[in-house]
């Protein structure tokens, strides 16, 4: 009896541990530097095919820091490989990776650049900064909601945010067939940064 | 606009208009045969633009017809000087073409790719001028339309297309050929070395950008030199023959499913 008593004792208090060395991740994120988990981190796209309904397509290769704070200058920089293009067909996929589109053997990186991040409630709210895709630069703003931040079971410090913006594909030289696929392309990020 | 109307008018319509027009317009002036690669450009500036610089692999593609067309008329009574100019401004025009290839995946295969179609080149600006092919304008068509197709199917409807204006500039002048039962040339074969400059040109950016399979590359390539060196009325059934196998070629090895 003493021994049953003892283990589920034992057994309580490991759960307890268990749970404070994870956070709830309901805390704002600390300021500091921050790298891109691309395990955890998903560029996804969409786009209107005949005008009948929208393809769906992400981007499997990305990298990128961040730097957050409020109170100093805060950075954002993102770099995505054009190759790593997915839409779930492949045929469809070497076509995107061509001169049609994306042209990734001539461009085979696309990069956002932070100019400006603007806070609210010690969270970034809208990162405004330039896109270079397809050998063009154009200003993109991204909306952002952070998603939750907290220590993870490692020892380490994670952010993560949920992202979105639309740019037209015309704009960066990527005119192909304009008729039956859309110009504006919604793009949706899904970050997981680990603190540095 | 349509997105069908898209695809031909610059692909086929245009460039067989101009080409039926060039071609009444050269039975009073022969002089204008030698402008004849030129009527590709409205259909090129349709689909691409008049990209100043050029930056694209396709973007060189305007000033390499134009400065080709200039060589073979301003040359046109020094054949070797001019088949020397020629294979020069092709050499300078792939690298140019293949240039961000080159400094960020260089390697033995693009290399050959490169030498392999300078070396088509040499084979056909030497021997130009000395030609028998009984209808070069109906070889390169041919040629041209089989490009335009492999690479549609195959990796890039842009560069089909512009290959699909290539053929049909020749329309006029290979449907001539036709009519006088393959014995009577419609045009010189080297009054179209330009066209064949931006043939070899479009076959190398379908390999190496759209990635169309090597042993089609490569039926494609010897397809023009066939039915434009040869003599013989049927020469530009050889042509058909290398355009057939390339195109089976992909068809048994390219992923057949649609997403059009």
């Amino acid at each position: 009896m003493k021994n049953i008593h003892a283990t589920t004792a034992a057994a309580t208090l490991a759960l307890l541990s268990a749970c404070t060395s994870v956070s709830v991740w309901a805390e704002t994120a600390k300021p500091g530097a921050y790298m891109i988990d691309p395990a955890h981190t998903t560029v996804m796209f969409t786009v209107s095919h005949l005008g009948t309904s929208n393809l769906v397509g992400r981007f499997n290769t990305i990298e990128g820091n961040l730097t957050l704070d409020p109170k100093a200058n805060s950075k954002v920089e993102v770099s995505i490989d054009t190759a790593s293009v997915d839409t779930n067909h492949e045929k469809r996929d070497v076509h995107l990776r061509g001169p049609d589109f994306f042209n990734s053997k001539q461009y085979p990186k696309m990069k956002f650049t932070s100019s400006k991040v603007h806070f609210s409630n010690g969270e970034p709210e809208k990162i405004e900064g330039k896109l270079s895709l397809h050998g063009k630069t154009h200003p993109v703003t991204l909306a952002v909601e952070p998603v939750g931040a907290g220590a993870d079971p490692w020892g380490g410090y994670r952010a993560g945010y949920h992202a979105t913006t639309v740019i037209k594909r015309s704009d960066y030289g990527m005119n192909f067939m304009p008729g039956g696929i859309g110009d504006d392309i919604k793009v949706s990020l899904e970050i997981e940064a680990i603190k540095q | 606009m349509n997105m069908y109307l898209e695809l031909i008018l610059p692909g086929l319509v245009i460039p067989f208009g101009l080409s039926v027009f060039l071609f009444s317009m050269t039975r009073r002036h022969p002089v204008l045969q030698w402008g004849l690669p030129l009527i590709w450009l409205p259909s090129y500036i349709w689909m691409i633009g008049w990209p100043v610089p050029p930056q694209e692999a396709n973007e060189w593609l305007w000033l390499l017809v134009v400065l080709s067309t200039g060589i073979n008329f301003g040359l046109k009574q020094r054949p070797q000087q001019a088949a020397l100019a020629q294979i020069s401004l092709l050499g300078l025009a792939l690298i140019a073409i293949t240039w961000p290839v080159l400094i960020h995946q260089p390697g033995l295969v693009l290399a050959l790719e490169l030498l392999a179609v300078l070396c088509a080149a040499v084979i056909f600006f030497f021997n130009a001028s000395f030609s028998l092919a009984a209808t070069p304008s109906l070889a390169l068509a041919i040629s041209s339309a089989g490009l335009a197709l492999v690479t549609a199917l195959g990796g890039s409807v842009l560069v089909g297309q512009l290959a699909g204006a290539l053929a049909s500039i020749l329309g006029a002048y290979a449907l001539y050929e036709v009519y006088r039962r393959f014995a009577e040339q419609s045009t010189g074969v080297i009054q179209l070395a330009p066209v064949v400059q931006v043939y070899f040109a479009l076959l190398l950016i379908a390999r190496v950008y759209a990635e169309i399979p090597l042993f089609s590359a490569l039926m494609l390539l010897i397809a023009p030199l066939i039915g434009l060196m040869r003599g013989g009325r049927y020469a530009a059934l050889g042509s058909a023959v290398m355009v057939a196998i390339a195109f089976t070629w992909l068809l048994t090895t390219a992923d057949s499913s649609s997403y059009y």
